[in-house]
């Protein structure tokens, strides 16, 4: 199934939680995933558009969502594996929305 | 010929090397900007640069104009120019400044040709005509990524640029400063979710301060107007594209620095004054983030986009890059290296590096980047405040 020329997954970093889905993806989707770490297969469970991100695992409700091995935020409910991840379930772990300012919330 | 790891590149008299012979059509006044755009009419193959304000521009915005003209009319690229002013003194400090560089100038002021723009046209059009011929006659010379400094932007980007695009262009300009050369970035506001990882990247604390205060400078004045730069960003072509959080967005961008060790913080338009990679605190819209990375002397830019964007640097050649496969296959006359590869599967993040880096030397040898050949490109002088 993971061949080269049909990966239709992206991941930066081995390690993280979510990937990119290079093409729309469709519910019940088997995604070749393309890592540093070689070829993963992964499901989706929903509809996720292109070049978006789904969760590689189960993530906890504010636990940290990584992407290139950094921490891009935290969920703001459990996100099951196989989840698209956007605002709907994704805040910044930095900032609010509505601070005026680099008001950093935890660093 | 290019050899291996290097490229063929016009020396010029200070030891600075240029990828192109430009002859700069550069109209020092607001006055002369439609004068000096007519004799660029009359000769195509130079380059006009122009800038409305002029007259009362004080305090740091005349430093600034004063910083970004000059980078212009002694940037590598430019074999010669051809000043265009209605202000004696000032073209005459100028003329001075570029003679000095050993550059053959020619500075034609209103007052000198009874205030007539047409005799001014007519001398213009025979003095460039001149300069183009002796440019011509000049011939390029072995040089090599220790005498490049390049600038990287993003622009119009979209989820593949911070995870195939700008790690591509980091990992290039990690070379060029294993290489000994020099590698500029900018956009401060773009740093802005990222800074932490920028400062711990800081060659000293006095660099990480420097840093932090750059970002937080921009987010006051921010402030002062009662922009909500987060509840902003991501903005909604951002969002549909896949960017969730204000972080994701800018550690994205900012991969596009690399590894390397951050040297300093310079001011727009100013020159980095040693090897290695630097950040310039700038604007970060494109055409004034690229001009201040120009007139700093960036022979080369390489500028990542998304779906898509036609702009590039007036002077320096601009490798615009995409991963976005679409936008690669659409803009067959505008994207110069299809960074999709990388992606898929397909190109191994080494690989690709070492096809860019070919690239870049193709490039820097004469060969022409679209953007050239059809003429997408300007170059801008920032401002700071409002005129008198």
């Amino acid at each position: 199934m993971a061949n080269t020329s049909l990966f239709t997954g992206f991941m930066l970093d081995a390690g993280d939680n979510t990937a990119l889905a290079l093409v729309a993806l469709a519910s019940g989707d088997i995604v070749g995933v393309a890592t540093p770490a070689g070829p993963r297969e992964l499901a989706v469970i929903e509809a996720v558009p292109r070049y978006h991100k789904f969760a590689v695992e189960e993530i906890a409700k504010g636990a940290p969502v990584t992407k290139g091995g950094e921490v891009i935020g935290v969920t703001s409910t459990v996100v099951a594996k196989g989840e698209h991840v956007h605002v709907h379930n994704l805040a910044s772990a930095r900032y609010r929305a509505g601070d005026v300012g680099a008001q950093v919330v935890g660093s | 010929m290019t050899t291996a790891h290097g490229f063929d590149a016009y020396r010029r008299p200070n030891g600075a090397i240029g990828l192109r012979n430009d002859l700069l059509i550069l109209s020092l006044s607001g006055l002369t900007s439609p004068l000096a755009r007519r004799i660029g009419r009359v000769l195509p193959q130079a380059k006009v640069i122009t800038t409305p304000h002029t007259g009362g521009v004080i305090g740091e915005d005349a430093a600034l104009r004063r910083r970004m003209l000059t980078g212009f009319a002694i940037h590598p690229n430019v074999g010669a120019v051809l000043l265009i002013s209605c202000q004696p003194p000032e073209a005459e400090a100028f003329r001075r400044r570029i003679a000095d560089s050993g550059r053959p100038v020619e500075a034609l002021v209103l007052d000198d040709n009874d205030h007539d723009s047409l005799r001014l046209t007519d001398v213009a059009i025979r003095a460039g005509a001149r300069l183009l011929k002796d440019l011509s006659a000049m011939r390029r010379s072995p040089a090599d990524l220790s005498d490049l400094l390049i600038g990287v932007e993003c622009g119009r980007s979209d989820t593949g640029s911070g995870v195939a695009s700008n790690p591509l262009v980091g990992r290039v300009a990690d070379a060029l400063v294993a290489a000994g050369g020099r590698v500029v970035a900018g956009e401060t506001m773009e740093w802005f979710g990222a800074e932490h990882l920028l400062e711990k990247r800081a060659a000293s604390p006095e660099v990480a301060q420097s840093i932090r205060a750059a970002v937080d400078a921009r987010m006051k004045r921010a402030e002062a107007v009662g922009l909500d730069l987060i509840g902003n960003n991501p903005g909604p072509v951002n969002v549909e594209m896949g960017l969730s959080t204000l972080e994701e967005k800018s550690l994205g961008a900012i991969t596009k620095t690399g590894t390397a060790p951050i040297q300093g913080v310079v001011q727009h338009g100013e020159a980095p004054p040693g090897p290695g990679l630097w950040l310039m605190d700038q604007p970060f819209y494109s055409p004034e983030s690229i001009s201040g990375f120009v007139a700093a002397g960036a022979q080369l830019i390489l500028f990542t986009t998304g779906a898509g964007n036609s702009y590039v640097s007036l002077l320096a050649p601009t490798i615009k890059l995409s991963a976005n496969a679409r936008a690669c296959a659409i803009l067959i006359e505008q994207i110069d290296f299809d960074a999709s590869g990388v992606l898929t599967g397909r190109t191994s993040f080494t690989d690709a590096t070492a096809a860019l880096l070919a690239r870049m030397r193709d490039v820097a040898s004469g060969t022409l980047t679209f953007g050239e050949i059809l003429g997408e490109g300007d170059e801008v002088v920032s401002r700071l405040g409002g005129s008198l």
